[in-house]
């Protein structure tokens, strides 16, 4: 299906929508509803292409966990034109650094690489996306690698520990392993790895952002006349799954030294009125030396080396997660303290400490935030969330909006419950700690 | 025309500026040229306890006092420790640097407040059990140590429970005041500023420190091939890691071997992805070059299903012995250009500046400037690796080190 796409291209080349031009940053649709967002950086060296599929593990046939993962991996390994080695090849040819992932929400391919191949870095994109011929042996390959990952993950306890975490919280299909199980992942096969590719790999799921060194319209152009001639299907799947957390507490016994603590309640989503009040908020709690989990949990109690909560979006909502690692003896008093501590929140945060969030928040948005690579991923992540862009401006002034008075309103209508709770160590902790 | 300049003040502290264009931020902070490798053995992690330390209190501010300064500059910061040396940095928008650097050079001279010092080894202690669960970083403790087992650089970097739990202030004072003499010292600023503004700034806030004698007086690390199997029942997979001799990071050949270990094991489309990984044998196999000061390490890493370590090392082998034997000069091409648009990538980015830089004192090498990296990788060629490899043969017996389930690698 995916062949044909190419054959009907240049016909539709001419009208190209823009969708928004008096805030943030431009995003151009093509008539096949390929999004297009560009963030040309003067005097950048180098730029960056991401382009993120709206399909992930969410998708994954129930009893084909790890699908989409494979889908990604195997994407490389062959092409009419070229067997695997080739396709690898004609990437480093380039010197291009290339990346993908699969996430529950979406599957993302990003590549840094000196603009003049930006052209080219398209072009073999495309070629994969468009004609992947995902061949056997190369599946069966990368199923073996996968469950070996699988194995690997029992000796990397903190990412062990998220994972369970989110899949206790979200259940099915938000908190999926994009991994897959040992059971799923036997039952996958080219011919299932291909019929998943084809249905999912649409012009509508996809969107591409460029940032860096680059002119904004021969990037615009120089994707549409790649792009452009895939065939439009018709409108995206709408299959938001809300984020919906579960209040438990579980334990897996791990004969670790360190017991890792992972808890997940719900936030905002991005396009909501208090997304920027819960994102100053998660500020005071964590992310900077003198937030209160690292103030309260190591600096004050020296308990762990390794304390901090981070926000995650969803298409449909936002959630909180929370990670602490420390020895066994010392795990129900962290646990403790880290409850405490996002309970207390919604009590007493003060106007210095909103003040200092704010300051932090907005440091990393002009050094981190500021690499081409910084800023592709947020544009792609901004229209991917909510069809909506903004610049690294438009987020500090946000930022600097917030009042206490809003952090409060959000704090009281988005508490911190339901609330799970996830062990991985040695010995439970009681459940009333 | 060279993007660096370089300044000492009387006392001996030594300053590098490294001007980016494009970026509107600085990444500046200090080096101190002692590590892991300058500790007696019974006080092994006093270096990386004592980068903590320098958090908790100074003579002007208290640890709370300084983290809250330090987030009102909105700064990204850091410090970290190694066999080499221990480096502090923050990277702000410009206009903030110089009261980054006031921050930074009180911290310098803290007071290793003996109200905090408990406290913070329990947290060092909570640090060392972290990586007892990360059996793929605790690995490298053992093979350094295998390597060089007579020598201070094959000391842990975190120190073990028992030198840490025994570990005093007046130990760590005493280390404090030798090895952060200004002589022994370096101050780095890497990105936008105005550098008249930092020299001034550095003068008024460094200039007082009193001089010293730190230096380095060591043998050289001589490497051993020794097998070293470590049997921990509760590791899933078997880490394994071998590792060749190789040259300091200042020597000449640094880049042919950063480029050979590329070709033979960069993470995809190398030599070792497609003859271990693709073929199943492990979900890792990567090869990897460090240069330090006065020698280096080309190593291996692998992560196996521990049925098939024996296997997976004999292929990891035999790659190895390839390589003596022909040399691809595509496949050689294709990593020197991924090599070289890293380069260019890491020039957009004030903090991997100022690590590179960081890298470059600490070895004693000389400042490479982005076009010096690039030149380097373009001047590595068939030649220079058979020269190379006449040099540091990757035929000989490796340093052999496994960590996981397996008893032994016999089978």
């Amino acid at each position: 299906m995916v062949y044909t796409r190419r054959i009907l291209a240049y016909l539709r080349l001419s009208k190209v929508f823009v969708l928004r031009g008096l805030m943030g940053v431009e995003i151009v649709e093509l008539p096949n509803g390929i999004r297009i967002v560009v963030e040309p950086m003067e005097g950048a060296k180098s730029a960056v292409l991401a382009m993120r599929f709206g399909f992930g593990a969410k998708d994954d046939p129930h009893d084909r966990l790890g699908m989409a993962r494979i889908a990604e991996d195997v994407l490389f390994k062959g092409t009419p034109k070229r067997d695997a080695r080739e396709v690898f090849d004609a990437f480093d040819t380039l010197g291009i650094r290339r990346g993908s992932s699969t996430a529950v929400e979406h599957t993302q391919f990003q590549a840094q690489f000196l603009p003049e191949h930006f052209r080219s870095v398209c072009e073999l994109f495309e070629e994969t996306f468009s004609t992947a011929s995902f061949p056997d042996s190369e599946v069966e390959v990368t199923k073996a690698i996968t469950l070996e990952e699988l194995k690997r993950l029992e000796d990397s306890p903190i990412q062990q520990a998220m994972l369970l975490t989110f899949k206790a919280a979200l259940g099915e299909p938000m908190g999926r392993v994009p991994m897959g199980d040992a059971e799923t992942l036997e039952l996958i096969t080219s011919a299932g790895v291909r019929r998943f590719w084809t249905e999912h790999c649409r012009p509508e799921s996809l969107i591409v952002s460029v940032a860096g060194g680059v002119d904004h319209q021969q990037a615009i152009d120089t994707i549409q006349e790649v792009f452009g001639g895939w065939a439009s299907d018709g409108p995206a799947d709408p299959d938001d799954h809300t984020v919906t957390i579960v209040d438990r507490q579980v334990h897996h016994v791990k004969e670790s030294e360190q017991a890792h603590i992972g808890i997940v309640f719900g936030s905002v989503a991005r396009g909501h009125e208090l997304y920027y009040p819960a994102q100053v908020a998660i500020a005071v709690l964590s992310g900077s030396g003198s937030s209160r989990l690292f103030t309260e949990v190591r600096e004050k109690r020296g308990l762990a080396y390794s304390v901090s909560a981070f926000y995650r979006a969803r298409r449909k909502g936002g959630l909180i997660a929370l990670y602490a690692g420390t020895t066994a003896e010392r795990a129900k008093e962290t646990l403790r303290v880290c409850r405490h501590e996002v309970n207390r929140l919604a009590e007493d945060v003060t106007q210095e400490e909103l003040d200092r969030a704010k300051t932090v928040l907005k440091g990393g948005l002009f050094t981190s935030g500021d690499l081409p690579e910084g800023r592709a991923g947020s544009l792609v992540e901004d229209v991917f969330l909510d069809g909506n862009t903004r610049t690294i401006q438009e987020i500090a002034n946000n930022v600097d909006a917030v009042t206490l008075n809003q952090i409060f309103a959000y704090l009281e209508a988005h508490p911190p419950h339901p609330q799970t709770v996830v062990t991985l160590g040695p010995q439970p902790l009681a459940s009333d700690a | 025309m060279s993007p660096f300049s370089t300044h000492t003040l009387d006392n001996g502290l030594s300053l590098i500026f490294e001007t980016i264009p494009r970026i509107n931020s600085a990444a500046v902070g200090f080096f101190a040229n002692t590590g892991s490798r300058d500790e007696m053995a019974d006080q092994a992690g006093v270096s990386h306890f004592l980068e903590h330390m320098c958090f908790k209190g100074t003579a002007k501010r208290d640890w709370r006092q300084l983290s809250l300064d330090i987030d009102d500059l909105g700064a990204s910061w850091n410090a970290y420790t190694w066999w080499e040396g221990t480096a502090y940095y923050h990277w702000v928008q410009s206009e903030r640097a110089t009261q980054s650097i006031e921050i930074l050079a009180d911290m310098m001279r803290s007071t290793i407040p003996s109200e905090e010092f408990d406290t913070e080894k329990n947290v060092i202690l909570e640090e060392i059990a972290m990586y007892h669960d990360r059996p793929d970083s605790l690995i490298f403790d053992e093979l350094i140590r295998t390597v060089f087992p007579d020598h201070p650089l094959g000391q842990s970097v975190l120190g073990t429970e028992s030198t840490v739990g025994a570990l005093t202030r007046d130990q760590m004072v005493d280390y404090y005041a030798r090895r952060y003499a200004p002589e022994n010292m370096t101050f780095i600023a890497t990105g936008k500023f105005d550098r008249d503004e930092i020299v001034a700034c550095v003068e008024s806030v460094c200039g007082d420190w009193q001089s010293g004698e730190a230096g380095r007086d060591q043998q050289e690390p001589i490497f051993s091939g020794q097998t070293h199997v470590v049997q921990r029942e509760n590791v899933t997979r078997e880490h394994v890691t071998l590792a060749f001799p190789a040259p300091s990071g200042a020597n000449a050949d640094a880049t042919t071997a950063e480029m050979l270990s590329a070709y033979l094991g960069a993470s995809t489309n190398s030599r070792l992805y497609w003859a271990v990984v693709q073929n199943g044998l492990a979900d890792e196999a990567t090869a990897n070059y460090v240069g330090l000061s006065d020698t280096g390490l080309f190593y291996i890493y692998l992560s196996v299903d521990p049925t098939r370590t024996k296997e997976a090392i004999d292929v990891v082998l035999s790659e190895c012995q390839a390589l003596h034997d022909q040399i691809d000069d595509e496949a050689l091409e294709r990593a020197k250009t991924k090599a070289a648009t890293s380069v260019v990538c890491s020039g957009e980015h004030g903090l991997s500046r100022f690590g590179q830089l960081v890298d470059d004192v600490s070895c004693n090498a000389p400042l490479r400037s982005l076009d010096d990296q690039i030149d380097g990788i373009r001047s590595v060629d068939t030649d220079r690796i058979g020269s190379y490899l006449t040099q540091f043969p990757l035929t000989q017996d490796p340093a052999l080190v496994a960590l996981g389930p397996l008893a032994d690698l016999a089978s």
